[in-house]
């Protein structure tokens, strides 16, 4: 499943993507996002954007996860960031928000390859979510 | 709080039969492969302890037992 929003900014309207993946195994999805490029009409997830409005995005990228979670609430989603600095905006993201989000869904933070509850001021290398039953 | 407002767009369904992120979704599949999902560890620790419990015990109890009888 796709969902598509406008970033507005002083770099103008750009237009963002994020899709929903099934990966190997049941039931987990892989959170992608990224610039949708209508030339090319790819998405890019490597494009630094700086259009001044990072918060409202990744604001919008948790929606869709709620949305996403709504409509299929088995569904376990899988994301990290592209490169270090956006793994660390997702957490900076979560932990901003932690208690809002822990009301609904259970958050865990990959470490060491094993996967913990998403405690505050840790870093980790990828991110579980799923919403509680 | 803003309430987004969203609506279908037919559109992105072409999106839905291709693969637009293909090494983050490689990288996703190798790493739950390596490390599972955060339930599923869980409960193969849980299980393993438990079983170590449960097949050790008895047996040292027998084995003292048996021992003592000898003597």
């Amino acid at each position: 499943m796709a969902y598509k929003f406008v970033s507005k900014g002083p770099k103008g309207q750009i237009t963002k993507l994020v899709r929903y993946t099934e990966t190997n195994l049941e039931n987990m999805y892989n959170l992608g996002f990224g610039d949708y490029n209508k030339e090319t009409d790819n998405i890019d997830d490597e494009v630094i954007t700086n259009n001044g409005d990072s918060q409202k995005v990744l604001n919008t990228v948790a929606a869709t996860v709620r949305a996403f979670s709504a409509k299929y609430p088995d569904a376990k989603i899988f994301a990290t960031g592209s490169t270090i600095a956006r793994t660390r905006l997702y957490r900076i993201g979560i932990t901003n928000n932690l208690s809002e989000i822990q009301k609904d869904f259970k958050v865990y933070g990959l470490k060491n390859d094993t996967w913990h509850k998403f405690k505050k001021g840790e870093n980790y290398e990828a991110f579980l979510v799923e919403r509680k039953k | 709080m803003k309430v987004p407002i969203v609506r279908i767009d037919p559109k992105l369904n072409k999106f839905e039969e291709r693969n637009l992120f293909p090494d983050k979704l490689d990288e996703a599949n190798r790493i739950l492969e390596r490390v599972g999902v955060p339930g599923e560890k869980l409960k193969k620790s849980t299980s393993a302890k438990k079983n170590v419990l449960v097949l050790n015990e008895p047996t040292v109890a027998y084995k003292k037992k048996k021992s003592k009888r000898k003597a």
